[in-house]
C-alpha cells in the first residue's frame, strides 16, 4: 500500500513537472524575464518649432512638477493635502480638483502644480515623512517666445491620459503627448525617443547590474512656413481692421459693425506653403503649459466668448459670397452657360423663370447695364450669376434624362477644392458644403427643406456663394492659389522641414502631394488669365476701387459679402499679388464686418503692402459695395 | 546471546553484518546530499551581492552531513534494536525538547519558536521527535503478536503521536505536524490497522481541525496560506507569491534547464527560502525537467530501498521503523515538491537530504543508519 502511494505520488509529480517545464515553459520563461528586469526611462526633449525665418515660436524650458499619489497619502490625507496646498500657495480647491480629474488612474501620480519653487521642493524633501505620496520631477514644458503669435496652429502638449495609452502605442503614463495643431500633427518627429536604462534587479528591487542602455534621442525641430514678420503684420492688420470696422455705422442693423471675429490666411500659391495664419479672437498658448483647467478650456471653446480657441482659418465654415464668383464664372464658361464674347444684362432684380413671384436682388438697386464676364466680376453683379445658377439648375433638373450623377457646377467647384479637405497638416479641418441633389434630398428627408421650392433657389444662391455654400478661408485661399498658379493643384501646408538639431544632415523636406485632383484643371490658360485680369479690374475700377485708392502695388482680388439671417454681413476679400505672377494669396474674412470692400479689403491691402514693402498707413474703409 | 554454532553462514553474518550493507541506499543518500550542497550553493550565491559569504550555509550543511555520517556509523555499529529498548526514553527526551523550545531557552526565528541555539548550530527538536515517535510506535506495535490490531491499539498510537504533533503545531510548524501525522498513518497501515479504524481517526482529526480553526487556534496567515492554494487569483503578492515565483523558476528551466548557476530566478532571490523549503526550484530552473525528474528518481530509489528493507526485516520492530522512515520521507518529499510545483499548499517542509538544515540532515542520516542497521541484521537474532 505504501508502495502504491509512492508510485501514484511520483506519477503526479512527474506529470506536473512535465506541464510546467515542457508545456507551459515558454510563458514561464517570459515571466522569469520580466521578473528580473526593471526599465528606468530617461527623458527626452521635445523638438522646437521654428518659423521660416529661423525664429523659435515654440521652445522648451524646465519646470518642477509636483505630483501626488492619492492612495499613498497615508492615514490623514487631508492634512497632507492642506500642508502641501499651503506650501505651494495654491487655492484650497486646487489639489482636490486635480486629484478628482478622471483622466488619471487612481494609482497614477497626478500633477498638481508646475513651476513649483525650489525651496518648496527642498522643504518636501527635508520633511518627507510629512508629505507621503508627494513627489516632484523636473519636466520640460513648452515656451512661446512670440507670445500668442499663430496660436491656433501650434497646439499644445499635455500628459498622456489613460485613453491615450489605448490609442497610441509606445507611450507610458509619464509621457507627454502633442494635442491639436502642429504638436499633434508632427508628434512623431517632435517627440523624440525616450531612452532607458535596463537594470537587473533582485526580489527586493535592488539593482544588481546594468543590462543595457539606450540613450534618449531629442525630438527633431519642425520648421514651418510661417514668416514671423508677415505673421505679425497679418495679425496687426486684422486687429487694426476689426478695430476700425467697429467704428463703422451699419445702416441695416442701426448700430456699429461688431467685427468681433475674423481670419486671415496668406499662402504661397505655387507651393501651398502657409505664410501667415490668423484667427480672432485668440488665446495665449502658454495657458496650456502645466495643464489647463477644464473651466478655462470651456471658456476658450465658448461660443458666447467667440470661441477663442477655434481656428477660423481651417474650421470656420462661411458662405464665401461674391469671392466665390470667379469659380462660378469659369464653370459657366466651361459648360457653355456663359461665353466670353457675350454681354449680360445686370438689372437690380432677378425673377426665377417659371416662378415669377420669387425675386432675388442685386446688391445695387440700379441697373448696372450690360456686362461681359469680366464686368460681372468687376461689378460683382449678382443678377447675372443668378441666371447662370438657374441655367445650371435647369440643365440638371429641366429635362427628364439629364440627371448626370455629377452636377457640372458642383463638380467644377469641387475641383477647386470646395467641399473637400484641403489636406493641410493640421489635425482638424472643416470641409464646407456645396448644395447639390444629394444634399437637398438629405435635408428633405429630415424635413428641413421644401423639395420643390428650394432647388432653383439653392442653385441661384450658390452662384453668388450663398445659400447652402460653405467654405473655410483656407479653402478659398487654396482655390485662389490654383487660379493664381495656372490651375495646378496645391496642398496647403505649414510644416516645411524636419531638422535634427544635433546633426548636420540634410533636413527632411516635407512635400505634400496632391491627391484625387485633376491637375492642371481643365481650363485654358487664356481663360484663367482672363479671370485674373478681371480681378485686377476689381481693384482698379471695380468694387474694391475705393479701398485700394492710392495703392502702389500690383494686385488682383475679389470682394465678398455674405449674409446670414439676422446678423450683420460678413466681409471677405481674396487677393493675389503681384497680379502678373502671383506669389502670395491673401484671404481675409471678418465676421460682422460689413461689406467686403469695407473691412476685409483694407485689411488685405495692409498685408499686401507689408509683403511688397510699401510704406503706408492708409486704411481706407471702402465704399459699402459687395 | 545465543549464537548458533555450526551455522557458519549465520555466524559470518553475525560477525560481519557489514557484508549485508545496503550500499545502494548509502550511495543514494550520498548523491542526494551532494545535490543538496550544490543546490544550496547556487541558491545562496546572490548573498555575495550584499557582501555576505555565499558559502556559509554550504559549509554548515557539509558540517551537518559530516556529523550525520558519524551518527550513521555509530548506529550501524550498534544493533538497531537498542532503540526498541530506549524508545520511550528517546520519545520523552524529544517531547521535553519540544516543550522547552517554547520557553526562553528556545530561539525565535521569523516568528517561529523552533530552535535551540547551540554552538553556532540551531537544533530543532521537532526533527528528532519524528524519529523518536517512529521508534516508540514501532516498539508498541511490534509487541502486538498473533492478533489483529484493535481500536485500542490504534488509539494508543494516536495518543503517543498527538503530543509531538500539538507541540510542533504551536511552534508553529504545520508542515512537521503533517509529517508526524503521516508517520502515524504509515506505521498504522503497515502494522495492519483496520480501514474502519483509520477512517474513524481521520474523521475525528477533521472535526478537531475544523474546531481548531473555529476557535482561532490556527493563525490567520496559516489559514491564508492553505486557502490561497485553492484561490490562485487572489493576493499574488501575498500568500501566492512564493508559489508563483517557484512555478516561474521551475517552468523557466524548461526541458534541460538553464545550466548550473545560471538560473536567474535563483540568482536574484526571487524565490524565498530557496535554500531551505524551496530548494527544488533551483534544480528545476538550472537542470530543467531532466534534472527534476532525475532528483525524483533518486528519491524513488531511496524509498524503494526503505520499503524493501521494511519488508525484508526479520522482526516487526525493524519493519515498522523502516516503514515509519519511509512514510516520513514520502510525505516530506511529496509535500515539498508538490508545494513547489503548485499541487500542494505551501507548508514549511524540508526536502530530505537536499534542503539546508542541520537538524534535518542529522535526522535523515540517523534514519539511513537505522535502515542500514535493520538491513544488515536481517539474518541475526535479537541482540539479547
Amino acid at each position: 500500500m505504501l508502495a502504491l502511494f509512492v508510485v501514484l505520488m511520483f506519477a503526479a509529480l512527474t506529470v506536473r513537472l512535465w506541464y510546467l517545464q515542457v508545456l507551459a515553459s515558454d510563458d514561464l520563461v517570459r515571466d522569469a524575464q520580466n521578473n528580473i528586469t526593471r526599465i528606468v526611462e530617461t527623458d527626452t526633449i521635445r523638438g522646437k518649432i521654428l518659423t521660416s525665418d529661423g525664429k523659435v515660436i515654440v521652445g522648451n524650458r524646465g519646470s518642477i512638477e509636483i505630483r501626488v499619489e492619492e492612495d499613498k497619502l497615508g492615514d490623514n490625507p487631508e492634512a497632507v493635502v492642506s500642508r502641501l496646498t499651503r506650501l505651494l500657495e495654491l487655492k484650497p480647491s486646487a489639489i482636490p480638483e486635480a486629484l478628482a480629474d478622471l483622466r488619471y488612474y487612481d494609482y497614477q501620480p497626478v500633477p498638481v502644480d508646475f513651476d513649483a519653487p525650489r525651496r518648496a521642493v527642498y522643504y518636501i524633501a527635508e520633511h518627507a515623512r510629512r508629505f507621503p505620496g508627494v513627489s516632484w520631477e523636473e519636466v520640460k514644458v513648452r515656451t512661446y517666445p512670440m507670445g500668442d503669435r499663430a496660436a491656433h496652429i501650434l497646439g499644445y502638449t499635455s500628459p498622456v491620459y489613460a485613453e491615450d495609452l489605448e490609442a497610441n502605442k509606445g507611450y507610458d503614463q509619464n509621457d507627454v503627448i502633442g494635442r491639436g495643431g502642429l504638436e499633434q500633427q508632427y508628434e512623431k518627429w517632435l517627440r523624440g525617443e525616450e531612452g532607458f536604462i535596463k537594470y537587473e534587479v533582485n526580489s527586493a528591487g535592488r539593482q544588481t547590474r546594468t543590462l543595457g542602455e539606450k540613450r534618449s534621442v531629442p525630438g527633431k525641430d519642425l520648421i514651418i512656413s510661417i514668416d514671423s514678420e508677415l505673421q505679425a503684420a497679418a495679425e496687426e492688420a486684422l486687429d487694426y481692421g476689426m478695430e476700425q470696422a467697429q467704428n463703422v455705422f451699419d445702416e441695416e442693423t442701426n448700430k456699429n459693425l461688431l467685427a468681433d471675429a475674423g481670419a486671415v490666411v496668406v499662402m504661397d500659391p505655387t507651393t501651398g506653403a502657409i505664410e501667415a495664419t490668423v484667427s480672432r479672437p485668440s488665446f495665449d498658448p502658454a495657458e496650456f503649459v502645466g495643464g489647463i483647467s477644464e473651466k478655462r478650456f470651456e471658456a476658450l471653446e465658448s461660443k458666447r466668448r467667440g470661441q477663442p480657441i477655434f481656428n477660423r482659418v481651417t474650421q470656420g465654415e462661411y458662405a464665401p459670397g461674391s469671392a466665390f464668383k470667379p469659380f462660378v464664372a469659369l464653370s459657366a464658361i466651361r459648360n457653355g452657360v456663359a461665353s466670353l464674347g457675350q454681354s449680360y444684362d445686370c438689372p437690380p432684380t432677378y425673377s426665377v423663370p417659371k416662378d415669377e413671384t420669387t425675386v432675388f436682388h442685386n446688391w445695387s438697386d440700379v441697373s448696372l447695364g450690360f456686362l461681359d464676364v469680366a464686368g460681372s466680376l468687376r461689378e460683382s453683379c449678382d443678377t447675372i450669376y443668378y441666371d447662370w445658377g438657374y441655367q445650371f439648375y435647369d440643365r440638371y433638373y429641366g429635362t427628364k434624362d439629364a440627371k448626370d450623377p455629377a452636377e457640372p457646377l458642383q463638380r467644377d467647384l469641387r475641383q477647386w477644392g470646395f467641399e473637400r479637405p484641403t489636406g493641410i497638416d493640421l489635425p482638424t479641418e472643416s470641409v464646407g458644403n456645396l448644395p447639390d441633389d444629394a444634399w437637398i434630398e438629405g435635408l428633405y428627408e429630415v424635413g428641413e427643406a421644401n423639395f420643390d421650392f428650394n432647388i432653383p433657389g439653392d442653385y441661384i444662391q450658390m452662384a453668388i456663394g450663398q445659400g447652402g455654400v460653405l467654405g473655410t478661408p483656407l479653402q478659398l485661399a487654396t482655390a485662389y492659389s490654383m487660379l493664381a498658379n495656372g490651375g495646378k493643384c496645391v496642398v496647403p501646408h505649414i510644416g516645411t522641414e524636419i531638422r535634427d538639431p544635433n546633426r548636420e544632415d540634410k533636413p527632411k523636406a516635407l512635400q505634400p502631394r496632391c491627391k484625387n485632383s485633376r491637375t492642371p484643371l481643365p481650363y485654358s490658360q487664356s481663360d484663367l488669365q482672363y479671370i485674373r485680369d478681371a480681378l485686377v479690374d476689381v481693384i482698379r475700377e471695380g468694387t474694391a476701387q475705393t479701398a485700394f485708392a492710392g495703392f502702389g502695388g500690383s494686385i488682383a482680388g475679389k470682394t465678398g459679402t455674405s449674409q446670414r439671417e439676422g446678423e450683420q454681413d460678413f466681409s471677405w476679400f481674396a487677393a493675389m499679388t503681384p497680379a502678373e505672377q502671383p506669389e502670395h494669396v491673401v484671404v481675409v474674412v471678418v465676421e460682422h464686418g460689413g461689406n467686403g470692400s469695407e473691412t476685409a479689403a483694407p485689411i488685405a491691402r495692409r498685408i499686401v503692402e507689408h509683403i511688397e514693402g510699401i510704406e503706408s498707413d492708409d486704411f481706407i474703409i471702402g465704399e459699402a459695395i459687395d | 546471546m545465543d549464537i548458533v554454532a555450526g551455522s557458519s553462514r549465520a555466524v559470518a553474518a553475525e560477525r560481519r553484518p557489514i557484508r549485508h550493507l545496503d550500499l545502494m541506499l548509502l550511495v543514494i543518500a550520498g548523491l542526494l546530499s551532494a545535490a543538496g550542497i550544490a543546490l544550496i550553493y547556487s541558491a545562496n550565491r546572490s548573498l555575495a551581492a550584499i557582501d555576505l559569504d555565499p558559502t556559509v550555509n554550504v559549509k554548515k550543511q557539509i558540517a551537518g552531513i559530516a556529523i550525520g555520517v558519524v551518527l550513521l556509523l555509530l548506529i550501524v555499529a550498534f544493533d538497531y534494536r537498542f532503540l526498541k529498548v530506549y524508545a520511550g526514553l528517546f520519545y520523552g527526551i524529544t517531547l521535553l525538547g519540544l516543550i522547552l523550545v517554547q520557553t526562553p531557552l528556545g530561539t525565535n526565528v521569523n516568528g517561529a519558536q523552533r530552535w535551540f541555539q547551540f554552538a553556532g548550530f540551531q537544533l530543532s527538536p521537532a526533527e528528532f521527535a519524528k524519529l523518536s515517535l517512529i521508534g516508540l510506535l514501532a516498539a508498541m506495535f511490534s509487541e502486538i503478536k498473533h492478533r489483529d490490531m484493535e481500536l485500542s491499539d490504534v488509539i494508543r498510537g494516536v495518543a503517543v503521536a498527538v503530543p509531538p504533533m500539538v507541540f510542533v503545531f504551536i511552534q508553529p510548524d504545520i508542515g512537521t505536524s503533517i509529517v508526524v501525522a503521516a508517520i502515524l498513518v504509515g506505521v498504522l497501515v503497515v502494522a495492519g490497522a483496520k480501514a474502519k479504524h483509520l477512517i474513524a481517526i481521520g474523521l475525528t482529526a477533521v472535526i478537531l481541525a475544523v474546531g481548531a480553526f473555529q476557535l482561532g487556534v490556527i493563525k490567520d496567515y496559516q489559514v491564508e496560506r492553505l486557502t490561497a492554494f485553492f484561490d490562485s487569483e487572489t493576493d499574488l503578492a501575498g500568500a501566492n507569491y512564493n508559489r508563483d515565483q517557484a512555478e516561474i523558476a521551475i517552468g523557466a528551466g524548461g526541458l534541460t534547464g538553464r545550466g548550473y548557476l545560471s538560473g536567474t530566478q535563483t540568482n536574484l532571490d526571487f524565490v524565498p527560502e530557496q535554500h531551505t523549503d524551496f530548494i527544488f526550484t533551483v534544480a528545476g530552473e538550472e537542470f530543467g525537467f531532466v534534472g527534476s525528474v532525475g532528483l525524483l528518481i533518486l528519491f524513488g530509489i531511496l524509498l524503494w530501498r526503505a520499503i524493501r528493507i521494511s519488508s525484508l526485516s526479520k522482526d516487526m520492530f525493524g519493519t515498522y521503523v523502516a516503514a515509519g522512515i519511509a512514510s516520513m520521507w514520502v510525505i516530506q518529499m511529496f509535500v515539498n515538491v508538490g508545494m513547489v510545483i503548485g499541487i500542494m499548499p505551501i507548508t514549511g517542509i524540508p526536502l530530505p537530504f537536499v534542503s539546508y538544515g542541520g537538524s534535518a540532515i542529522l535526522t535523515n542520516f540517523i534514519a539511513v543508519g537505522l535502515l542500514l542497521s535493520i538491513h544488515m541484521r536481517r539474518f541475526t537474532g535479537s541482540p539479547r
